[in-house]
């Protein structure tokens, strides 16, 4: 309980006529002061008596429109309350939204006695992600001489999910398949640990091959062999083309395939594989990072970098004007003169760069798979990570790394899947699905090439429901 | 605000009348006072009674008070004896009491409001006869502020708003783990 500016008066007043009464020596003075005290007390008495039925006949109700959404979306948020009885106290109450949420509308509401009933709707929106409990409402309760502020009424939890690809689905067919992989075998024996089979020694081999033990045991001169361990070279080959825009904010094809190219990227380091990078667009190879087996901290940041390419072929000037090209802002940055910021940024920007534009005759993707692969001696695991919208170039590329007698994995993403308002029509989504898989299967069929798709899971899930209900029908 | 009373007047939410006949209490006890002030005081007495009551309807009954008391050192500057000096506060206690009767509260409201009246005054009595004034003033002030204080803390138990160390920590920990 807070006294407002009227009641400190009276109560100035007291101690007025205290200090009167002691100056002029009149205890009739004083007898006014406790007059003047007991009205104090009983208004504070009245106010508490108030201010409890009050609550007890006030609710309060905090309803946001959605509890799940995402970084950056807005929702309204009601808040109503209703009194049950009359009271004589001014009510005002101020929603208990969380923190972090930003709302341009003044969150107060003022409950009149006479309506018993008040509700105010805000537009919230929530750029935090998180899960986000509603503080109760703050209620200030007022009789013009006290007040006070309480807390009451719900709590609700709105959850905010970060924006970006969030349940991705690897698979064919709409059949998961793990895609990150533990130890893979060489087909072949050598050195290591792990012993592969014991077989008889034959003429010409080094004496030193012999397993004496089982050649005791076994009577003739045996060798044992094992299982080599050998590096498996690693190339990414990401395509970032304008196609690989299509999708919400966030959630485009290309989110979703560089989600998987880090996961990859991650398993092969862990496994001590060397990892390398290619990226391109329509026309160009954007940025290549030869296999290494040190730390992928610039691959990991290039593909985090990595933007689809704006609408047609662009020009290495119209790419410097880019924000995600650290070379191209190094360059305009050098051009900008000898000056602190420069001598600030340089350092930052140079260890980013790598990312040269190598225009190509034809299509990049395939230019990038011969440009990686030529560079090695060894045979790779090539991982093109591309969509459905040149069947040909993908075709070509898979030829490419085949030639050089390279296991392919094609990641592939159904554009149709990404398209906004396309699931309006899912009949002819699923038509195009179907076409899509076709193409799919058509390079899964390849010796040494495996093709999945990669999709947004409930997306796929809602398309493919059109398949199973033709064949419930069919059946 | 009540239609009748001015902006300037001084009366909790709780006890404003809607019309001017909803003030009869406070009427009846300002014509007690006029008339208690002319009897002891005479056509003196009047004045600081009309006084009293033009201050009661511009300021409130607060200010009422402490005009109506100057008043009574004025009227009275050779002295006065205590059984005219409480025939004069009987008006002022009405005044204090009137309004309570337009609240649902109003017996447990009157009783608090006699208590504070006649506990400070037996202070007041007892005090100037033992004590010196300024003592007595002092221990009139500490009454005062002692039942304020009491009222307060019965509202902070009643509507569950003391936290001890225990809930605080809880409500903190809470606070954190809400925008997680």
């Amino acid at each position: 309980m807070r006294p407002t500016r009227r009641s400190l008066a009276v109560g100035g007043l007291v101690v007025f006529l205290t200090a009167l009464a002691i100056l002029f020596a009149r205890p009739a003075l004083l007898v006014g002061a406790v007059g003047i005290g007991a009205w104090l007390c009983v208004r504070q008495y009245l106010f508490y008596r108030e201010l409890v039925s009050t609550t007890a006949s006030l609710s309060i109700r905090q309803t946001p429109a959605l509890t799940g959404l995402k970084t950056g979306q807005s929702t309204t948020v009601t808040i109503g309350a209703t009194l049950e009885g009359p009271s004589s106290l001014s009510l005002s109450i101020d929603a208990g939204l969380p923190v972090s949420t930003v709302t341009e509308a003044d969150p107060t509401l003022a409950l009149e006695s006479e309506t018993g009933e008040a509700t105010r709707t805000m537009e919230v929106s929530w750029p935090v992600a998180g899960r986000h409990e509603f503080e109760p409402a703050r209620v200030t309760a007022s009789d013009g001489l006290f007040t006070e502020t309480l807390t009451l009424g719900s709590t609700p939890t709105v959850t905010v999910q970060p924006r970006g690809p969030r349940s991705i689905h690897v698979g064919s067919g709409g059949n998961r398949v793990p895609v990150r992989q533990g130890n893979h075998p060489a087909g072949k024996s050598g050195s290591g640990l792990v012993p592969a089979e014991l077989r008889e020694y034959v003429p010409g081999e080094t004496a030193a091959r012999i397993d004496w033990k089982a050649t005791a045991r076994l009577v003739t001169p045996h060798v044992r062999t094992y299982d080599a361990e050998t590096d498996r070279l690693t190339v990414l080959v990401v395509d970032h083309s304008s196609t690989l825009a299509t999708g919400p904010d966030g959630e485009t094809q290309l989110d979703y395939l560089r989600e998987v190219a880090l996961l990859l990227a991650e398993s092969a380091h862990g496994l001590g594989d060397p990892v390398g990078l290619w990226t391109v667009d329509e026309s160009a190879i954007t940025s290549q990072y030869p296999p290494s087996t040190g730390p992928i901290k610039r691959i990991r940041r290039r593909l985090l970098d990595l933007e689809a390419a704006s609408e047609g072929t662009r020009t290495p000037q119209q790419q410097s004007a880019g924000s995600g090209d650290p070379t191209a802002a190094l360059r305009e940055l050098r051009r900008g003169g000898d000056d602190s910021l420069t001598a600030t940024l340089e350092p930052y920007l140079g260890a980013r760069t790598g990312n040269e534009r190598f225009e190509t005759s034809g299509p990049a993707l395939s230019k990038a798979v011969q440009k990686a692969l030529s560079q090695q001696r060894s045979s790779a695991w090539v991982v093109l990570l591309t969509n459905d919208a040149d069947p040909s170039a993908v075709r070509r590329s898979v030829r490419q790394a085949r030639e050089a007698e390279s296991d392919v994995l094609v990641l592939l993403t159904p554009t149709v899947l990404f398209e906004p308002g396309e699931l309006v029509d899912l009949e002819a989504a699923y038509e195009r699905y179907l076409e899509f898989e076709e193409f799919r299967r058509s390079l899964d069929r390849l010796d040494h090439v495996t093709a999945l798709e990669v999709a947004p899971d409930e997306t796929l899930t809602t398309v493919l429901s059109v398949g199973r209900r033709r064949r419930g029908v069919t059946q | 605000m009540s239609r009748f009373l001015p902006e300037s007047h001084l009366e909790a939410s709780s006890l404003l009348g809607e019309g001017t006949m909803d003030y009869w209490p406070e009427a009846l006890a300002l014509t007690a006072l006029l008339i208690v002030f002319g009897l002891t005081a005479g056509p003196a007495g009047v004045l600081v009674g009309l006084l009293t009551a033009g201050v009661w309807y511009a300021l409130g009954t607060p200010y009422a008070f402490a005009v109506g008391h100057v008043g009574i050192v004025v009227a009275f500057s050779d002295g006065l004896d205590p059984l005219t000096l409480a025939l004069l506060e009987v008006p002022f206690v009405a005044l204090l009491v009137g309004p309570l009767v337009r609240h649902h509260a109003r017996v447990r409201a009157i009783g608090v409001a006699l208590t504070v009246v006649l506990a400070g005054s037996a202070l007041v009595w007892v005090g100037t006869s033992q004590l010196s004034l300024s003592v007595t003033a002092l221990l009139v002030l500490g009454f005062l502020m002692i039942v304020s204080y009491g009222i307060h803390r019965l509202e902070l138990v009643r509507l569950g708003l003391v936290r001890d160390d225990r809930d605080r920590a809880a409500s903190e920990t809470a606070t954190e783990g809400r925008t997680q």
